[in-house]
């Protein structure tokens, strides 16, 4: 049946009226859900100078609590738990798991290398596969949970606090501890000592020694590994849990074994 | 005669860019200035992307000064590890105006951040 010119303009309105309803209902919905998210504390609209991800809050844990904790073995084998949740390899029988170790001016660049040549090279790969870490995370990119809590516990910027005002982040904050370089230097150095012993748990469950890579050239000898790391490795290649590698250069390839000194007998002395 | 011509004086830094260079340097954590990750070019391209009013030059001017204190740092804070200002309350006052003298241009907050980030460069 054809439509009457006065139908079709019905029509025509209708159809105007029903869009404006339409547009309508989805600016109210819209504003709801603004006034919603605001009400939830929602992250307000970013402008270009917001820094990404969660804001940075400082943790004031007491350093007497925090070396307690890191003396504890129990540690370890916390920190194990971590790295077995993050990478199950590390805990699979037959992976190879390298452990890397650095200190001094320039190794920690050295050691990320290695560690990324492991990781995102053949070896990942191959049968039974490689995996490599360091004391920082399961690779370059992710942190263990405890690693990432002692950064937010800030322990040099609090060391270097005045009359118990810490600047973190450019903010300053009321520390309710006393905290010294010394706190600072051995907290790091028992977290350190546990994160080298983790090297038995994971021998024994790969059934394989864990091979460690050490870029310690131009090291002092009252710095972290010297102090915390070496005696641990040296303790473990009795036990046969590792086998301890020295790099000669900046550049060494950990698939070349001309570029590497074995054992901790040999260990180059440290300078200074 | 010739007069000799005068060095220009160095261009004022500009210093949102510093502190957009400072941020990035010393707020990775405990990575030295070694770190080959990242490298200076996305450095450079993260400050302009930070600062976008500011000139490529004023940029990477920034990251130089920045990252001479990161190196700068790294020496001072190991002095002051072996005792070389002393053992008192005064060594950090000394280590952080050092600091400033050679590397002018930040403020005191960022001397502070940078001695105790180089502190903890230093202790690996």
């Amino acid at each position: 049946m054809a439509q009457s010119p006065d139908s079709s303009s019905w029509n025509s309105k209708t159809a105007c009226y029903a869009i404006i309803v339409i547009l309508a209902c989805i600016a109210v919905t819209c504003l709801v859900f603004a006034a919603t998210c605001a009400g939830n504390s929602m992250p307000v609209p970013c402008r270009t100078d917001c820094p990404s991800g969660a804001p940075l809050i400082p943790v004031f844990t007491a350093p007497a609590e925090k070396i307690a904790a890191f003396k504890d073995p129990l540690f370890t084998r916390q920190l194990y738990a971590e790295a077995v949740t993050y990478e199950p390899l590390l805990g699979t029988q037959g992976t190879q798991v390298h452990m890397g170790f650095w200190s001094g001016k320039g190794n920690h660049g050295n050691m990320l290398r290695l560690l990324d040549a492991i990781n995102e090279g053949p070896a990942a790969l191959a049968v039974p596969p490689g995996r490599a870490i360091w004391d920082e995370g399961v690779n370059a990119y992710y942190n263990f949970p405890s690693y990432s809590q002692m950064m937010n516990e800030h322990w040099y910027e609090r060391a270097a606090g005045v009359n118990g005002t810490v600047i973190v982040f450019g903010r300053a904050y009321t520390d309710p501890h006393t905290v010294t370089f010394a706190h600072a230097d051995e907290i790091w150095g028992q977290y350190s000592a546990r994160y080298t012993d983790m090297a038995e748990p994971i021998a024994q469950a790969t059934g394989v020694p864990v091979k460690t890579w050490c870029f310690v050239q131009g090291a002092k000898a009252n710095r972290v590994f010297y102090t915390y790391e070496l005696p641990q490795l040296r303790l473990l290649e009795q036990k046969g849990a590792v086998e301890v590698y020295f790099a000669k250069t900046p550049d060494a390839d950990w698939t070349k074994p001309e570029d590497w000194i074995n054992g901790t007998a040999n260990a180059p002395p440290p300078t200074g | 005669m010739r007069r000799p011509v005068m060095p220009a004086a160095p261009p004022k830094p500009n210093r949102v860019a510093l502190d957009a260079a400072f941020t990035l340097v010393f707020s990775q954590g405990r990575s030295p200035p070694s770190c080959p990750v990242p490298n200076d070019t996305d450095l450079l391209n993260r400050i302009r992307d930070k600062v976008t009013n500011a000139s490529p030059t004023e940029c990477r001017d920034a990251l130089i000064r920045i990252q001479r204190l990161s190196h700068d740092v790294y020496e001072v804070c190991g002095e002051f590890r072996e005792g070389a200002y002393g053992t008192g309350e005064d060594a950090q006052a000394i280590a952080l105006s050092l600091l400033e003298e050679k590397c002018p241009g930040l403020d005191e907050k960022e001397y502070r951040t940078a001695f105790a980030v180089g502190m903890m460069w230093t202790a690996f």
